[in-house]
């Protein structure tokens, strides 16, 4: 176990170190300390998902809602800045309130009603991202945020390092903590292992698995926040386009590892360094919006 | 067995309810044209709902529904472009698709791999080779026999309605009376068991997959069809639907459990509750929150009513 466990992070990280490498010689400008800290930039969303996901991998679930809650949460941003005039700090509480709400809903589904997390989340999948395309009509655009806000996804801590990193840096750490530090990770692994078993051990089995759900949901509208301060204004149409099923697959495809899954895995291999070395492309641009779920 | 019944009445229940409400207030949802729109934009996705089905009560999953559909209906457009006869061409579509079915299932049932890990590659592997070889362009130009299928506006809707009540008829009485349709019950209660009875699991799983396949193909060519071009960004979000349908129709998506007619049910209901939006004058963008809702009512039902047995017991 502690083995395969070693083995797949140091070959992700092997991988990761070939791939700065390749492009470091191929292409220009890549292997710098500037653009190391924009590649970071942009897959904070998406490290935050997978950190988020990690744990629920780890307990034999899958969060499949997480790029709707992400969507549905920008959209309730956008709405209650823009039309509902409340203050950005009552938006972002807002935000919050529907990340949980929706983490919640997948919760009660899942660790209470004991129904299959994969048929839970591709319903509210639907619904979340359902509800964001009724409230913009899939064409509404949100903009005029104050800079205060838009500095959380576009300006510089001490001139370098982009704010939202911070952010993930923190969520990672919490999770690390969360994982390998406290008796509910260990009960976590223990639940991925044998559930019954776990039940038996005197494990509280409902709550641990409700509370990974929950705040995947949290961790979600988190990511979201970020995504509206990032893009600087934000319709439906982006954060559908946040595929959900991305995140999970890269978890699920390696369980072993977060961070560097969510980051070196299929996706920035494939779209975000390669492009992003060149360009300015995003990657939730890299795929056309409707384009995998 | 009695709970399998049960959900498919009150899934036909709710079927009547709403038949029933728009016949009373929006009698227009049920003119010859409307329904004609609704059958023939529904033939698709219950062929492919039907191949789900089977994968799902194997207790497998397949998310390359989507992918395989649209590379089938590129691949019968571009064959029948490129001077292929019709027929041929629409067959080695069934056929290409049925292969990627096969596919998907070896690598599930021979390599061990878990089949949303195999069907998630296949699915974008799929979807991102169309891109790569299309552009993005939809294939044009088809020769006039293509469109219909030699038909006429008219008479295809029958006759691809005929083609896939047979198709839904045969699975159904496969999976209720032939050794086969048995097995893949018994693979999907318990793959384990199955195996110890004698069945050869990996084979069962690998055929549901491949028949999956060739259900989706089919489903493809009977959608693409209906007009003179085909899209090459086809079938997006179509596992969703069908998965989606076929859970409401009362399969468990653990396997074991489910129906064809829950099915036929399911997409009956999931494929008309959207046009039935627009014509009481709500916005079309509420459907997919409206169809979340259902699958999830649907579970909870389920989940609440295995609760009250297991309290009875």
């Amino acid at each position: 176990m502690t083995i395969a466990r070693v083995r797949t992070e140091s070959i992700l990280l092997a991988l990761v170190v070939f791939e700065v490498a390749v492009f470091g010689v191929f292409a220009r400008n890549f292997l710098t300390v500037r653009n190391a800290f924009e590649v970071a930039r942009l897959g904070v969303e998406l490290g935050l998902l997978a950190v988020a996901m990690t744990p629920i991998v780890v307990t034999g679930g899958i969060d499949l809602s997480v790029g709707a809650v992400l969507g549905l949460s920008a959209v309730v941003l956008g709405a209650a800045f823009r039309d509902w005039h409340l203050p950005i700090a009552a938006a972002i509480a807002l935000a919050l309130c529907v990340g949980s709400a929706c983490g919640a809903l997948n919760a009660v589904l899942i660790a209470h009603w004991r129904i299959p997390p994969l048929i839970v989340t591709l319903g509210s999948l639907s619904l979340f991202r359902g509800i964001a395309e009724g409230m913009t009509h899939a064409a509404e655009n949100y903009s005029g945020f104050p800079a205060g806000f838009l500095a959380l996804g576009q300006g510089y801590a001490w001139g370098v390092v982009p704010w939202q990193v911070p952010i993930l840096v923190a969520a990672c750490a919490a999770y690390i903590v969360l994982l390998h530090r406290s008796i509910v990770g260990r009960a976590l692994y223990a639940i991925g292992f044998v559930g019954a078993g776990a039940r038996y051990a005197g494990i509280r089995v409902e709550r641990r698995i409700g509370l990974v759900y929950f705040l995947s949901g949290v961790m979600a509208s988190v990511a979201a926040i970020v995504y509206v301060a990032h893009l600087g204004r934000r319709g439906r149409m982006r954060g559908a386009g946040t595929s959900s099923m991305r995140s999970p697959q890269s978890c699920s495809a390696a369980p072993r590892c977060s961070v560097d899954v969510g980051r070196s895995g299929a996706r920035s291999s494939a779209c975000s360094r390669s492009r992003c070395s060149r360009t300015a492309c995003i990657w939730p641009r890299c795929r056309p919006s409707s384009w995998a779920c | 067995m009695i709970r399998k019944q049960s959900r498919e009445r009150s899934v036909a229940l709710v079927i009547a309810v709403l038949a029933a409400v728009l016949a009373l207030t929006r009698p227009a949802y049920f003119s010859a044209q409307n329904l004609n729109d609704l059958v023939l934009a529904n033939l698709g996705v219950l062929t492919v709902a039907l191949g789900t089905t089977l994968v799902i009560i194997a207790g497998e999953i397949d998310i390359s529904v989507g992918s395989v559909f649209a590379v089938a209906s590129v691949f019968a457009g571009a064959a029948a472009t490129h001077g292929m006869p019709i027929a041929l061409a629409v067959a080695s579509a069934c056929g290409v698709a049925a292969c990627i079915g096969l596919l998907n299932g070896a690598l599930v049932a021979f390599a061990g791999i878990p089949s949303i890990v195999v069907t998630l590659a296949t699915m974008i592997g799929l979807r991102d080779a169309l891109r790569w070889t299309t552009q993005g362009a939809w294939v044009e130009n088809v020769p006039a026999g293509f469109q219909w299928l030699g038909l006429t506006a008219r008479s295809y809707p029958m006759a691809a309605s005929a083609v896939t009540i047979a198709l839904a008829s045969a699975t159904a009485w496969a999976l209720r009376y032939s050794v086969a349709g048995r097995h893949v019950y018994a693979v999907g209660s318990s793959a384990d068991a199955a195996r110890l009875a004698g069945i050869d699991s990996a084979r069962v799983k690998c055929a549901v997959f491949t028949v999956g396949g060739l259900l989706t193909g089919m489903g493809a060519v009977l959608n693409t069809v209906r007009f003179n071009q085909v899209p090459s960004n086809g079938g997006l979000g179509l596992e969703m639907q069908v998965i989606a349908a076929t859970v409401v129709g009362g399969a468990a998506i653990t396997g074991g459990r489910g129906t064809v007619t829950g099915t036929v049910l399911g997409v009956v209901l999931l494929g008309g509750i959207g046009p039935a939006l627009t014509f009481a004058g709500a916005s079309a963008y509420w459907e997919r929150a409206l169809q979340g809702a259902i699958v999830l009512a649907a579970v909870a039902a389920d989940a609440i009513q295995a609760r009250r047995q297991a309290r009875l017991a």
